[in-house]
Formats: structure tokens, sequence, C-alpha cells
């Protein structure tokens, strides 16, 4: 097993026939993901490397059976899509957009609330279960089958991480951008729940950042409900308070929320955490062995 | 993007708003005529800067006449007001506000912004208006009130003369603050605002009048308002940052003397980290963003070495699917083709990372390779000591 997403997934790409939409699937598909379709209201009946466009996606999810999508579409159009693929009732939709305007993710948070699709991102790097299904644009070459699950709200961060453990033989079961924006559909807590439920996840590597207290809330459920071990690292420790760090939820406003504090609260919940992010390998290593998992 | 009191208060205007007469000045000459036609009696002087805290850096000043008004009017402009949230370089003054003179007695906070926890706007409320409302929220956070916005339903009529109730508001206020709040959760929804904060709120013969504004756009929705990107003052931003953003980057500057550019915020942040933890000092951070290309990554090494104060320069990318090659021909580019002579450090992985090398081992400039974003950092630190 691994979480979100495994080798039965079968994938939207929506916005299939832009840039990034045509590189990604390209990728995806020779990755091994199951595209199946993709749509674009007015391309319908192309094809995108052999993918079927169609023009919504109700039909396409008619036509071929999909259970999950991925976002390319830009942001002015990137909430509708989103809704448009809980409306087709899809248990996954990833949205990859950055910029989508905040009180449009204020609409479509309130949309998704009696629906049962699960939202990741939007501004995140997608999901991948290594050697099964990547949904999302991280760059393929670096991941290894194994039994840690990753979670990070940053991309560069996460790619950078993988391959650290890869490269010290440490393999990888899930791994899962949240994205950087402030109104996400999934969140921390949502990944740990599933790590926990997932009998192919020893491990975990949590990758925060300054700004909100997701990470701490996560950890706080975990310190009661979750016997897996999981290691932090959280970025921002030196940010200036109250700039904006490239993302829009990694501002520090006042003291809560600041990378500093929340390292603290989560040691204090037991979480092991790096110093720096060229050691998070490190440190997953040293609690593996404490815990006899290495 | 964060625009001035006097165009808030224009909005203000516009939403029905309760705001005081007021109109504002680009010169002495400006100063004149505004007073000569509108303000015989006397004025307020509100300097127009990004920043809150004006009052207390002397920027707000009352004049009881014309000749008060011009006299005051010639200190202020050109003058640097140093605030809270300026630094110590402060800013500018440019432009000023004038302002009918009003007695008030009750000084109240209100503001609306998103709540990006609840997903919902919210309504912030205290009956301590005038000081920082994180100042309320250290000493006294049973004086500030909340009340959220269902997205689909709008504001609740009786949520909302609760809260009128709560800042002890007499029955006729009642009445207009909820009519109030209506309007500017119409101009916070319909012009895609961050933050709308009203401080004080006070009340003017028998009035709610807002005395000051301030008005927040998500620059994120730029692309369905015009008017709101027309409202932009490039004076008041940070020149590099300022320039970073129109290319689709982003930058921030920190004030040390190591220049930073990565890809991706997080890679960023835990370089700017990294440089810290091995006792460096960032000078700032630069995020290439997505899809970049060589003009850009030239674009982003001219722009990092402009910033006061920098002495050396480090490059960590993460090349996933940016072509890391493309990255490092634009900084070698830039670095052939200017006078800097600092060194500079590269850590560069991933998508084209072999031939990204050879631009490296072929570019004239002080440049080192590394494998790691901690040997880069421990690197330009060693360097730094070298020179210094």
């Amino acid at each position: 097993m691994s979480i979100f997403v495994n080798k039965d997934t079968r994938v939207i790409v929506q916005g299939i026939t832009g840039t990034q939409g045509r590189l990604h699937t390209d990728l995806m598909l020779k990755y091994g993901t199951k595209v199946v379709a993709g749509t674009n209201p007015k391309k319908a009946g192309e094809e995108v490397f052999g993918v079927p466009v169609f023009a919504d996606v109700i039909e396409a999810k008619k036509q071929t059976g999909a259970n999950a999508s991925i976002i390319f579409v830009p942001p002015a159009g990137a909430a509708k899509a989103i809704m448009e693929a809980a409306d087709a009732g899809l248990d996954l939709v990833v949205c990859i957009t950055e910029n989508i305007p905040v009180l449009d993710m204020v609409e479509v948070h309130e949309y998704l609330k009696d629906r049962k699709t699960r939202l990741l991102g939007p501004n995140c790097p997608g999901v991948i279960s290594v050697d099964e299904c990547k949904l999302g644009i991280m760059p393929q070459d670096i991941h290894l089958k194994g039994r840690v699950g990753i979670v990070s709200r940053s991309g560069s961060l996460t790619y950078e991480t993988i391959k650290q453990l890869s490269t010290a033989g440490i393999g990888q079961s899930t791994t899962v951008g949240i994205g950087g924006d402030p109104i996400k559909g999934t969140s921390f807590l949502d990944v740990l729940k599933a790590f926990n439920e997932d009998e192919d996840t020893d491990a975990v590597v949590l990758i925060g950042e300054i700004g909100g207290d997701d990470e701490i809330v996560a950890c706080e459920w975990a310190r009661e409900n979750m016997s897996k071990p999981i290691v932090g690292f959280i970025g921002g420790t030196t940010a200036p308070e109250g700039k904006r760090m490239g993302h829009a939820g990694a501002v520090v406003n006042g003291k809560s929320g600041s990378a500093k504090e929340k390292i603290g609260q989560l040691q204090t919940l037991g979480v092991r955490v790096a110093p720096i992010s060229d050691k998070i390998g490190e440190t997953l290593m040293e609690v593996l062995k404490d815990r006899g998992l290495y | 993007m964060n625009i001035h009191e006097y165009q808030a208060k224009q909005l203000f205007k516009e939403y029905d708003i309760p705001v005081l007469e007021g109109y504002p000045a680009f010169s002495v000459d400006d100063v004149e005529k505004i007073m000569d036609e509108h303000f015989p009696e006397g004025a307020v002087l509100k300097a127009q800067i990004h920043s809150g805290g004006r009052g207390k850096a002397g920027g707000v000043l009352i004049a009881n006449s014309k000749e008060e008004a011009l006299k005051k009017a010639n200190e202020l402009f050109g003058k640097i007001l140093v605030t809270k949230q300026t630094g110590p370089e402060g800013k500018l003054v440019r432009k000023i506000y004038l302002e009918q003179l009003a007695h008030h007695d009750e000084e109240y906070y209100l503001s609306l912004l998103v709540d990006t926890k609840a997903a919902k706007c919210c309504f912030v409320a205290s009956v301590q208006g005038g000081v920082s409302i994180e100042e309320v929220a250290e000493t006294d956070p049973d004086a500030i009130f909340r009340m959220h916005v269902d997205p689909v339903k709008g504001i609740n009529e009786q949520e909302a003369y609760e809260l009128a109730s709560k800042l002890e508001l007499k029955d006729g206020l009642k009445d207009q603050f909820v009519t109030m709040i209506g309007n500017m959760y119409r101009l916070f929804i319909e012009r895609d605002c961050s933050l709308i904060e009203i401080n004080p709120l006070t009340i003017c013969s028998g009035q709610l009048i807002c005395l000051d504004a301030k008005v927040a756009f998500d620059s994120a929705a730029d692309f369905r308002h015009p008017q709101n990107v027309g409202m932009r003052d490039i004076e008041e931003e940070n020149p590099l940052e300022a320039e970073a953003n129109d290319s689709g980057m982003s930058y921030v500057s920190l004030g040390g003397n190591i220049g930073c550019i990565c890809n991706g915020a997080g890679l960023g942040m835990s370089t700017m980290d990294t440089i810290h933890y091995f006792g460096g000092d960032p000078a700032n951070f630069l995020d290439l963003g997505g899809s970049v290309d060589d003009a850009r990554a030239k674009k982003a090494f001219e722009l990092v070495i402009r910033e006061k104060g920098v002495k050396g320069v480090v490059i960590n990318i993460f090349g996933g699917i940016a072509r890391t090659n493309l990255i490092a021909k634009g900084v070698c580019e830039a670095i052939d083709g200017c006078s800097y002579e600092g060194p500079v450090v590269c850590r560069i992985e991933g998508n084209g990372d072999r031939e990204a090398r050879e631009y490296i081992d072929s570019c004239k400039g002080n440049i080192y390779h590394a494998d790691s974003c901690s040997e880069a950092c421990q690197k330009m630190i060693e360097l730094l000591k070298e020179v210094a």
C-alpha cells in the first residue's frame, strides 16, 4: 500500500494542452502513472501523448473511469477547476497552480466541505507513491522505494530531502507536498493520519516552515495517536518578522508561528528536529536506529 | 499590495464607509490651494507613507491656519519618517493628506481580513483603538472580539448587532455600525482585499468616522482588478524587491553580507538558515521562481549584487524540472558581464548539472563549486574571512 495514490490510480490532467500540462503529462506517463484523460473545454477530441482530451471532468471520468486529477489551469480558472473535479466526485484532486486569489480559496474550501473529494494543494508539487504513481511535478530519478513517508510544505526542500534519504539508502513509501498557500485542502494532520494507517510506512519526515501552527496541531495529535516516529524540520528559523518569503503562508506575524517557537514545541511533543536541512537524513537515521528500524 | 491612506479613504467614500473630508497634496502649492478652497479654519496634515505608527514618528501634524499648514507642509515634504515598521532607514514623505479638523472621543479598532485557519473572512474589533492591535492582543486579549463571515450567506445581521453591543455602541450608532461593516465586506470581496484596517474608528458629532484607513490588496487577484494595480505606488516599495517581483521572482533584503540565490522558497529559507547556522549573515534571499531560464538567472544575479553590503554570493539550486544548465549559463553571463569581483559559491544539482558545471568552469569570475548546501555556506564564510 501507500497513501492517496497507488498503481490503480487513474488520472485526469486538467489543463493538459498548456505548456506545463503537456510537459508533466509526458513525465508522469514515463514514470508509469496511468494518465487516462485530459480536459480542455475547447479542445475535446484531441490527443496529448496519446491521452484523449475531453471537454470537462464529468465526461472524462465517465469515459475513462478516472478517480483522480491534477490541475495545471492558470490562477484565474483554477478554483473553478477544483470545484469541477469535486462535482465529478473524484477521490483526489491535486492543484499545482500557484497564485490563486485567497478569496477564491475561501470559496473552494466552503464548496469542498460536504463533498468527498480530497484536495491537495494548491501551490504544491503533488504526491508520489514510489514506483506506483506520480501525481505531481517532482523530479523522477531521486526516489527510492522504501518505508519512510514524507510530508512537506515546500517543493524544492522536499526534493533535497528525498535525495538525501535515497543516497543514504533510506527508501520512501509516499511523499506528499501539501503546498505553501495559507488556505489548502490537505493539512499536515490529514497526512499524518493517513501515514499512521498505512502499513507500508514505518516513519515520517515532516518538513514545515514559518507561519501558522499546522505542524504543531499535527504533532499534538500524533503524540496521542501515533507510534511511528516523526522527524521534523522547520525552515525559516532566521526569517525576519513580517516579511514574505516566497510563500504566501510563510509569514511570521508577531511571535506565534515563528520557526524557533515551532521547533521548541515540536521537540516538547517528542519530535526530533534536524538543525539544518542537510541533516534531515542524518537525524532520521539516528531515530530509525534508536527504534531498531534501521 | 499596500496602498496609501488617501487612496483607501477614496475607496471608503465609494463604498459609503464614513470618513472626514480630505484631499491629497503632492506639493506645497497643492496644500495652499486645498487650504484656500476647503480648510480656511485649519486642517490635519498626514504624511502618506506605506507604514503604520506615523503619528508617533511626527508624520501627523495639526495646522490652525493656512500659514501654519504651509510651514508644516514644507517641513513634512522630503522628511524621512522612521517608524516601528519602516526600519531604521525610514521612508521619504512625498505626499500629504489634508483632512478636516474634528473633535472625537472614543477610539475603537476595527479590521477585516481572511482568517486562513477557518478559511473565512473575519472582522476583528476592540474598544481599545488607537494603539496597535498586537499590543492589545498581548496585554488584554479579552478586549478583542472576532466575527467570522459565512462565505455563502454573508454577514449575519444579528451577529453584527452583537458585535456592536460588545463594543458598547449606543443604539443609534449600532445601525451605523452594521451598515458600515456591510459596506466594508462588500469592498473587501469586490476588490479582493487582503486587509481593511480602521484604527482608530471614532465618533465625531454622533457619527461613526474612520479616522485612519489601511487597505491592502491580494496581488494574486491583480488579473481581475486593473484598478487595484493602478493604485500601486512603486516609490514606496524596495526597488530591488519590486524589480524581482516584476520578473517573476521573489526577493527579500536581509541586511547581511552574503547574497543568496535559490530555486524555491523552502530551499531559499533553509539556505539562509544554514548560512546563519555556520555563523554567516545573509544580505538577501532571491527565489528564482518556476520555469526559470538563463535570462532570468542573469537578472537574478545582477539584482542580488546590487544590494548594499553584498560581499559574496551563494547559489543553491536543486533542479528537478528546472534546467540547471540554463541557470548556470545566466549566472556566468552576468558575472562575466559585470564588474563584480567577490566570491561566488555554487551548489548546483539536478537536471542538466554536468553542463552547468562546464559553464562554471569556463567562467572568469571568482567562482567555486560545492556539493551540498552546508559546504557552499561554509566555503563562502571562509572566503569572506580571507578577504577580511
